[in-house]
């Protein structure tokens, strides 16, 4: 199904959906956690509540270059997840273009750039913190991630998203998969990779000095990246096949189902030390990819 | 994996906290809520703003006129205010404050004419005074400045 490229940026599963998404995907892991915890949680809006609640509030003015930065980072980090998430391929036989796949791995990095930038422009000590923390979380995850989305591409044989959506029985393929899976809590910054933006300790790390709309963009941001990271999971295990909605409310469902795992690790898992989530990601998770490239590889030279 | 068994016992066995209320009938009787001042008794010394302690309270004199300020937004509902109200003019309301987006939303401005304090003459000896001494010695106390009769008052307090 050969759709417009404007549809998948404003409409589906762009803008028109994303941003809702973001709002359910986010309530939903609130929720989730709250019943796991034996609270009640907030009512389906409270993320649209907070949201709008965010915008109208009046902040402390800052002036100069610093303020523009300030207000450029989280911005940019939600125009990258409104174009990842446009990329997406959720409608079976979509067109994307050769290596669009390269694009996505880009555009899905932007906003952990982001947050460190921020965090190194705010000033704050904490900021600066979390802002290190980030960066070498992201350094120690992002091999992973890279390993295993060539993993998946070479069981592929392809970098382009509307094949790699293909799903194969290659175990390089679902191997792969298992590797995203692992380095989604670290690039969301969820327990039990939380350290970048340890509220306890480091007052949100990169966001201490944020307050009104820039921290709503940033929340909505963090919503877009649920939005992102867990579709992205699903174009890759849901077969793409069989009328255009059906394939759209497998998209939605897997996403959310993602969503509950995620939280359901998050909440039975306490937050990691910086040194403790490198030895995972760059002893364990490494080693795992590691293998499964090179079985991908050598699986190819066979065949 | 005990963690995971503790998870799926709190979703099987359900809440334990309560709802958020969603009315305003959840206070006590000593609830200190929004300040509300009677403009008919107030007289303006201005003591409520000079114990505020978050500045929530102003008061403006010009001439026989002032003015008195409230702003619930920067209000931290101590109460000192009420305590040191020698005419009891200022209350508080045993509800919940409405919710408000903006910061002077709830604001309260009152402008008022300045009354004196008028205070009981004393009761004149007898035949220590000429008749109508007591009456011009209370003419005289309620014609002072309010300053110097809110000093007085201080005094009385100290004493």
């Amino acid at each position: 199904m050969n759709t417009s490229p404007w549809i998948h940026l404003f409409l589906f599963p762009g803008l028109l959906f994303a941003v809702p998404a973001s709002w359910f995907y986010v309530w939903g892991e609130r929720k989730a956690t709250a019943r796991m915890q034996r609270r009640i949680g907030p009512p389906l809006l409270q993320p649209l509540y907070d949201l709008v609640k965010l915008f109208g509030k009046r902040t402390p003015s800052r002036h100069g270059f610093e303020a523009n930065l300030l207000r450029l980072w989280p911005a940019l980090s939600v125009l990258s997840m409104v174009g990842a998430i446009a990329m997406l391929p959720v409608f079976p036989g979509g067109r994307g273009f050769t290596g669009d796949a390269i694009i996505l791995v880009a555009l899905l990095e932007i906003p952990s750039v982001c947050f460190i930038l921020a965090g190194f422009t705010s000033g704050s000590v904490f900021a600066e913190i979390g802002a290190i923390r980030e960066a070498i979380l992201s350094v120690a995850c992002n091999v992973v991630f890279l390993l295993s989305i060539v993993t998946i591409a070479v069981s592929g044989r392809s970098f382009r998203l509307a094949d790699l959506a293909t799903v194969s029985l290659n175990p390089g393929h679902w191997i792969g998969v298992f590797g995203i899976l692992l380095c989604i809590p670290a690039k969301l910054r969820i327990n039990p990779f939380s350290t970048s933006s340890a509220e306890q300790e480091i007052y949100s790390g990169s966001l201490t000095e944020y307050a009104g709309a820039a921290l709503a963009m940033w929340e909505l941001s963090h919503g877009l990246e649920w939005v992102a990271l867990t579709g992205f999971v699903a174009t890759l295990v849901v077969p793409a096949s069989g009328p255009w909605w059906l394939h759209a409310i497998q998209f939605v469902v897997i996403s959310f189902a993602e969503v509950l795992l995620l939280t359901t690790l998050a909440s039975a898992t306490g937050r990691f030390t910086l040194e403790r989530s490198i030895r995972f990601y760059w002893r364990w998770a490494a080693i795992l990819a590691m293998l499964s490239i090179s079985a991908s590889i050598y699986m190819r030279f066979l065949s | 994996m005990n963690i995971f068994r503790l998870i799926f016992e709190n979703l099987r066995s359900g809440t334990v906290s309560y709802s958020l209320p969603h009315t305003h009938d959840c206070t006590s009787d000593q609830y200190r809520g929004l300040i509300v001042n009677d403009p008919e008794r107030c007289v303006g010394c201005g003591q409520c703003a000079y114990v505020c302690p978050s500045a929530a309270i102003e008061v403006t004199r010009s001439g026989d006129h002032y003015t008195w300020t409230y702003n619930p937004s920067k209000c931290a509902f101590c109460g000192r205010c009420i305590e040191r109200c020698k005419p009891r003019t200022l209350t508080t309301l045993s509800e919940l404050p409405p919710l408000y987006s903006t910061q002077d939303e709830l604001k309260q401005v009152l402008n008022m004419v300045r009354k004196r304090p008028v205070r009981p003459a004393p009761a004149p000896a007898a035949g220590a005074m000429p008749a109508g001494a007591g009456a011009r010695e209370s003419v005289a106390e309620s014609a002072k400045p309010a300053d110097q009769t809110a000093v007085g008052q201080r005094k009385e307090d100290l004493k």
